[in-house]
């Protein structure tokens, strides 16, 4: 057999020289393409990491500031509450002194009470429902000396005592023709003034 | 040129082609094997990939959950301190009415007109 020629060994060294370069060329690519698929998603991913932490603390700044509030709020309410029930223990014991006043101080805070209610009525005849316990208070007297006061004070009622009586303390005027009505009684006052006094009362309790 | 030569140098002309035939195949068979060397490291890119967002996510839940527990805290001490507060304001409030309750409910009862009746 003849030795290779010059020419096809030249051949034979291109062939070789060829498949090189382009496993070389096939290796490297390769190996590009894969650092820059990773350095690209380890910066999206960097991205993406601070654009997600951002919403999430963003949430939780959210939740703090809305318990925080809650919290505040609650105590404030609670503050309101303990404030309520020092006016409603203030109430409570006005009450009990009202109801417990010497027989001559009550009887005059009714008398009191009717002139004033009876003088609001604007009617000439006032009938008067009392406490089934003041009944001895109510005596004919009693009345006339009311209906002197109203003189004294322009004023021409009649007051006129009712065979009825309610069962909680204090007074019930209605005008003569039924049409108009006025609750005393005690609970009802108080009722009225829990409304109209709260504010001053807590002034006082709390300080001004 | 006899018969017999010219039989023995086709024969060897093709004996050559052979061997330069053999060179290419070689060859080709040497960059086939680079293309699945390459398949085979991009494989392993995929899997880098894969932990690069696994890392992402572990990382986002680490952090999150750090910053939770501190709001967390912040909030129950808050809570606390607040509480505390309005332990201390309800006792003073308790005792300021106290000392003024008589002047409030003779307040009432002037205005019910049970005091100047």
């Amino acid at each position: 057999m003849h030795e290779a020629t010059k020419h096809e060994v030249a051949i034979a060294r291109r062939i070789e020289k060829n498949a090189e370069a382009e496993r070389k060329k096939i290796i490297s690519g390769a190996k590009k393409e894969g650092r820059r698929l990773v350095r690209d998603a380890k910066k999206g991913t960097k991205a993406e990491r601070e654009r997600i932490i951002d919403r999430k603390l963003r949430d939780l700044q959210y939740r703090k500031e809305t318990e925080i509030s809650a919290i505040t709020a609650d105590a404030k309410k609670g503050l309101m509450n303990v404030k309520s029930r020092m006016v409603d223990g203030a109430f409570s014991q006005a009450t009990k002194e009202l109801l417990e006043l010497p027989r001559r101080e009550y009887r005059d805070f009714l008398s009191a009470l009717i002139l004033r209610g009876a003088s609001s009525l604007d009617t000439k005849e006032v009938v008067v429902t009392p406490y089934e316990g003041d009944d001895g208070i109510f005596v004919p007297s009693y009345l006339a000396g009311i209906e002197k006061e109203l003189k004294k004070q322009k004023s021409k009622v009649n007051l006129k005592l009712s065979q009825e009586k309610i069962t909680t303390p204090g007074v019930v005027l209605a005008s003569g023709d039924g049409k108009a009505a006025l609750d005393m009684t005690i609970e009802e006052l108080f009722r009225d003034a829990r409304e109209e006094l709260s504010a001053e009362v807590e002034k006082i309790l709390f300080g001004r | 040129m006899k018969k017999e030569e010219q039989m023995e140098e086709l024969q060897d002309f093709l004996e050559r082609l052979r061997v330069l035939h053999e060179k290419d195949r070689e060859g080709s068979e040497e960059v086939e094997e680079a293309r699945r060397k390459a398949i085979a490291i991009l494989k392993n890119t995929e899997e880098e990939l894969a932990d690069v967002y696994l890392s992402l996510g572990e990382g986002v839940k680490r952090e999150v959950e750090k910053e939770k527990a501190s709001v967390e805290k912040e909030i129950a001490a808050f809570k606390k301190k607040t509480e505390k507060e309005l332990s201390k304001k309800t006792k003073a409030l308790e005792r300021v009415a106290e000392k003024n309750m008589n002047e409030a409910v003779e307040f009432i009862l002037t205005k019910l007109g049970a005091r100047n009746a």
